[in-house]
């Protein structure tokens, strides 16, 4: 009986201790995935920029009368060519006349074939090296010489700018331009 | 005085050496998880207050808000945590007022609370900022942004 007493001591020892490691790996496990996760707000980013794509072609429900004008970019919006190039984005505006069904207006900044990979975004699950893309469509009027019209601007954007980590000693010496003033 | 009883039951019990084997079996038993316990808590708190996961934290917040913000607007973000680990990293106040925010050619925010590192976040729009400051505001630490 003693004999039998002392085995499951010990028996309940070596349960415990490896309770204990397995607690500490999960533990360990569960910190370490979500802090190296990388805090993802490109979403966020997306929906700020539809919302400039908007109150720069539209006010009060009307295309700007320089949308159609023939030489308005969406650069013209603030938007940043280079960047948005650079850091695997995309931002396309057209607008369709509803009555005709004709493309009256298309222009776009970045990385066209974003879209090919949103198309598979939304498709597959667990696609995290995917962008992040935002499509919307907008009822419209517009003006063609006297006439009120109506059409439809529809507004695709993506993105997979992710940010990066870097080395500051060697990235000063190549960035020298600061444009902030404090 | 109960410790003390308790201790000489178990002492007591059973054959000879057989209570000191099990004593030392629970002690050796709680003084492993105390230490598991220590090192979770450890690890868990220097993960969580890690440069790199606030950098990141950081310039993306400041990133995401640049780009949504409109001439005129003022912005203030408690960035405390920031100086907390600045100065876990030998860097003071006036290191962290100097170096912890700054705007890199025209679009690319950078946020560093160490020497060597730090973290790049470019957004789409061209960002301007008018004025940019970093002081105490009581028992907070809060960079002010003006656009």
């Amino acid at each position: 009986m003693i004999n039998m007493d002392k085995r499951g001591e010990k028996v309940y020892v070596l349960i415990w201790f490896l309770a204990s490691i397995l607690v500490f790996i999960v533990v360990v496990y569960t910190a370490t995935s979500h802090f190296s996760q990388p805090i993802d707000l490109r979403g966020v980013g997306i929906q700020n920029d539809y919302m400039s794509v908007l109150s720069c072609y539209v006010s009060q429900g009307v295309l700007k009368p320089e949308v159609l004008s023939g030489n308005f970019q969406v650069t013209d919006c603030g938007f940043f060519a280079d960047s948005i190039s650079k850091y695997e984005g995309l931002v396309q505006v057209k607008i369709m006349d509803v009555k005709e069904n004709k493309q009256i207006y298309s222009n776009f900044v970045g990385a066209v074939g974003l879209l090919d990979d949103c198309a598979v975004a939304s498709t597959s699950s667990g696609a995290a090296s995917y962008p992040v893309c935002f499509s919307a469509q907008q009822p419209v009027f517009y003006y063609s010489g006297s006439e009120k019209k109506i059409a439809l601007l529809s507004v695709d954007i993506a993105s997979n700018n992710r940010g990066s980590s870097v080395n500051t000693q060697n990235s000063l010496l190549s960035n020298i331009g600061v444009n902030t003033n404090g | 005085m109960i410790k003390k009883r308790s201790l000489r039951f178990i002492l007591a019990s059973g054959k000879r050496g057989q209570g000191v084997d099990w004593l030392t079996a629970e002690v050796v038993l709680i003084l492993v998880s105390i230490m598991l316990f220590v090192s979770i808590m450890v690890f868990v708190s220097r993960a969580a207050s890690s440069s790199l996961f606030y950098e990141e934290l950081y310039a993306k917040e400041i990133g995401t808000l640049l780009e949504s913000a409109k001439p005129g607007q003022n912005y203030s973000i408690d960035i405390t945590p920031a100086l907390a680990i600045a100065k876990s990293n030998n860097k003071n106040f006036e290191w962290v007022q100097q170096n912890f925010f700054g705007v890199y050619g025209t679009n690319v925010v950078r946020v560093q609370t160490t020497a060597n590192g730090g973290f790049e976040y470019a957004v789409f729009k061209k960002i301007n900022i008018t004025k940019e400051s970093i002081a105490m505001a009581g028992n907070k630490v809060v960079l002010t942004l003006e656009i």
